[in-house]
């Protein structure tokens, strides 16, 4: 376990040192605050919408930073060459993957819950109710998909560049985000081999959809029952770790040389 | 297959093949070589000899196509095997965003060593390689020469009890090979095995316990320095003799 | 491997990238002070200078938000072709689905929405009518809808939809005459061509006529207002109903109900029809293709 911690603390300083994280915070800040000043026909007290559109940037901002960190842990050990004093310990492969998952998903769920933090202090600050008890669901279930999408960047970084994974990441979760929810409506309208390519996708493919609170948070719904929230979270746990297992299947055996076979 | 013996590296029939576009590449071939601990073995080769593939298989980067291979007993291909053991590569370089002494502390800890040890190590590693004040800085704001350092004393911060170099005085000024030479000598002085790799043959003279040369995948000679080399003659000249020797065989 | 970096350098960076951003500037100031004025036709807001195209759909979204709210979160159901999966079930327990409208001031929060989608795409007059719609009837905020109109009608100066809307408001605040000028230019700009085709049109402009037809009632120009009616009636012949009203007319006498009372009924009819679903709103159902708004 601290060998998975110590990498994990590893990627936590890696991601603090650099300014990504930094830059998505200022810029939320900047659009929240463009948001605010805008003239809502001259009315006051119109404060939803910020709270809206700022989720809204809060989940894809995330999801850019899950897929520009996860997307770039193992391909950067091998491009510096540290892989090699890396494995010259005695650190399972395993061990590596899921320190490195580890650190990811810890310091984009905190980046994260600081964007939720900025958007729920700024709207209520000009008087919007935030109801607390689903407002930390959503935290907690947005934090699942991290894991998966962190998950599924280290799957697809554990053989190809960092560049490759990161836009077959992100076409696989824009797809899951975007068009899985509804091929159950395109189902209804297509036929044949399409349909069929659908339903595929509908039951390959992670649902981000169910993690999605913010409607319940914008309109206060109020919490969902714990026997949902539980059963969704064992979802998430499960996908994160069928996506980590694939990881180390195509890490276990991966070959490391110093540029091509001129070097041994 | 294996001896009875604990050598501190044994090497049995490794066999070591790489697909490429043109075919098959055998990087090693049949390759026996046996280190006992104490010593400090040169492994040389010229370029493209198979010196490095031969230290990733013993690391775990690259598993044989053929044959097995152990460092004190235990199979290189468990995790465990690497816990005596420390490793320099060729070109070293870390995590240049961390300080050197969160670098060793990390390191340490990947030991699983206690916090108490691991400050008091990570005090004594900095010390012997000889960093000092740096280590508090980052190590993007090092030089080459402390580059080298640094990574030296990740590779000892365990306290291996064999320890790996792959080309330790590559790219290092005088002072610097000097200073490798003496942390060579400290560590057999202590009875740890030393295993290395390294052009610089008069450094491999004035260090080396034991050799062996390696051509074509191949160990073409293996001894004691002092059985190899005959007093008055240089090691460079051995060396090419051997390879030559090995040449014109092969043709 | 990678170099030792210069210190020098890397101090210099920051440094030359403000001087270079801090000369751009400079110069493109300097550069616009001696262009000659342009004429520009269009005045385009931040929004259609960035999104180009996008805007349109952009706007579309909003608008959808804005319906999204009115529902208090609930959205639309479409048809599906699969059913009970353990996803949808999940869906089913996570999203707002007790129908209801949107009361009080969270009603005011729509109209950020149709803020956002008037001002990324102000050509889109149904757009510019909700958002009129839900400033003077739900936050009572005749005025500023009222501007807002004026505003949209600069924009698009021909659509008659807007004349009729502003009109209407003016008659909630008993500005008659101004009314009637909007009518007016409605019916000006009312597009003949549609006359056969667009069922919309057509009850649009029996709706400008009814409205003109009852100022000009009450003005005392009886023979325009009968002029008025009986061109509803040519459009409309099943309203039989506008023929008692253009007798009594014709004989000198006044209606039952007065011109004003009559407008003040439609007012009031027109903006409750705005307002309805296809059930009754105390039920509670998921909102569906059936709703009518």
């Amino acid at each position: 376990m601290i060998r998975i911690l110590t990498l994990a603390r590893v990627v936590w300083l890696d991601v603090l040192r650099r300014k990504d994280f930094y830059i998505l915070l200022i810029l939320l800040a900047i659009l929240l605050v463009a948001l605010l000043s805008m003239n809502v026909f001259g009315l006051g007290g119109v404060t939803a919408y910020v709270a809206d559109i700022g989720l809204l940037l809060s989940w894809i901002f995330s999801w850019v930073l899950a897929i520009s960190i996860g997307c770039r842990l193992l391909p950067q050990e091998e491009s510096r060459g540290t892989i090699f004093s890396l494995l010259a310990k005695p650190v399972r492969r395993s061990e590596l993957i899921v320190g490195k998952w580890l650190g990811a998903w810890s310091v984009v769920s905190v980046a994260t819950a600081m964007f939720y933090v900025l958007v729920f202090g700024v709207t209520m600050l000009k008087g919007w109710t935030l109801p607390i008890g689903v407002a930390l669901e959503a935290i907690v279930l947005h934090g699942m998909v991290i894991a998966i999408i962190i998950a599924a960047a280290l799957m697809f970084s554990a053989r190809l560049n960092s560049d490759a994974a990161a836009t077959l990441t992100g076409a696989l979760t824009a797809t899951s985000f975007l068009l899985v929810p509804r091929i159950p409506e395109f189902v209804a309208e297509a036929g044949g081999v399409r349909g069929g390519l659908m339903l595929f996708l509908y039951n390959l493919l992670p649902h981000f959809e169910i993690f999605d609170l913010r409607m319940r948070v914008l309109h206060n719904y109020g919490t969902i029952s714990l026997t949902t929230f539980l059963m969704i979270t064992a979802y998430g746990l499960l996908v994160t770790a069928i996506f980590l297992a694939l990881a180390w299947v195509a890490y276990r055996s991966k070959h490391f040389a110093r540029g091509s076979l001129s070097g041994y | 297959m294996f001896s009875g013996m604990d050598y501190a590296i044994e090497m049995r029939s490794v066999t070591v093949r790489f697909p490429s576009r043109g075919g098959v590449v055998t990087a090693l071939e049949g390759l026996d070589l046996t280190v006992e601990p104490g010593q400090v073995f040169g492994f040389l080769g010229p370029n493209g000899a198979g010196k490095t593939t031969a230290m990733h298989v013993l690391l775990g980067f690259i598993a044989a196509t053929e044959g097995e291979a152990r460092l004190f007993g235990r199979d290189v291909r468990e995790s465990i095997a690497r816990q005596r053991i420390g490793y320099l590569p060729e070109h070293p370089d870390t995590y240049r965003f961390l300080t050197g002494r969160e670098l060793l502390d990390a390191t340490a800890a990947l030991f699983r060593l206690d916090r108490r040890t691991r400050r008091r190590r990570v005090g004594e590693s900095i010390e012997a390689v000889g960093l000092g004040e740096a280590a508090t800085r980052r190590i993007a704001t090092y030089s080459r020469g402390m580059m080298q350092r640094i990574c030296l004393a990740q590779s000892l911060i365990n306290d291996p009890d064999l320890v790996i170099l792959d080309e330790p005085t590559g790219g290092l000024d005088p002072i610097g090979r000097t200073d490798i030479r003496k942390i060579i000598g400290e560590l057999r002085d202590r009875g740890k095995t030393v295993f290395f790799s390294s052009h610089e043959l008069s450094e491999v003279e004035l260090v080396c316990d034991t050799l062996a040369i390696l051509a074509r995948g191949r160990i073409v000679v293996q001894g004691s320095a002092s059985s190899l080399v005959a007093p008055g003659e240089r090691l460079e000249k051995v060396f090419m003799k051997v390879i030559a020797d090995a040449e014109e065989e092969r043709t | 491997m990678s170099g030792i970096r210069c210190q020098g350098s890397k101090k210099l960076v920051p440094w030359m990238v403000i001087l270079m951003v801090g000369g751009a500037f400079a110069l493109s100031c300097q550069i616009q002070a001696r262009m000659p004025t342009l004429y520009r036709s269009n005045q385009r807001s931040a929004g259609e200078v960035l999104l180009g195209e996008s805007r349109l759909g952009v706007s579309g979204y909003f608008y959808e938000m804005a319906d999204l709210y009115f529902h208090c979160g609930v959205r639309h159901e479409h048809e599906e072709a699969i059913h009970g999966t353990w996803f949808q079930q999940r869906l089913s327990e996570l999203r707002p689905n007790v129908h209801r409208h949107a009361a009080g001031k969270a009603s005011r929060e729509i109209l950020a929405w149709l803020r956002l989608a008037t001002a990324m795409n102000p050509h889109n007059v149904d757009f510019v009518l909700v958002a009129a719609f839900w400033l003077h009837h739900e936050v009572g905020e005749i005025d500023i809808a009222q501007q807002m109109l004026k505003d949209a009608q600069v924009a698009n100066p021909f659509q008659y939809e807007i004349q009729l809307e502003r009109a209407r408001l003016y008659l909630y605040r008993g500005r008659v005459a101004d009314a009637r000028s909007c009518l007016d230019a409605a019916l000006a700009f009312w597009p003949s061509h549609l006359a056969a085709t667009d069922e919309d049109a057509r009850m649009d402009r029996a709706r400008l006529l009814l409205y003109r037809s009852l100022i000009l009632e009450v003005d005392g120009e009886r023979e325009q207002a009968i002029v008025g009616l009986r061109e509803i009636l040519r459009m409309f012949p099943e309203r039989t109903s506008l023929l008692e009203r253009i007798e009594t007319l014709e004989r000198g006498d006044e209606p039952a109900l007065l011109g004003a009372a009559v407008w003040n009924n439609l007012l009031q009819s027109e903006d409750e029809r705005s307002m309805l679903c296809g059930s009754v709103e105390a039920d509670e159902h998921i909102h569906g293709e059936h709703c009518n708004h």
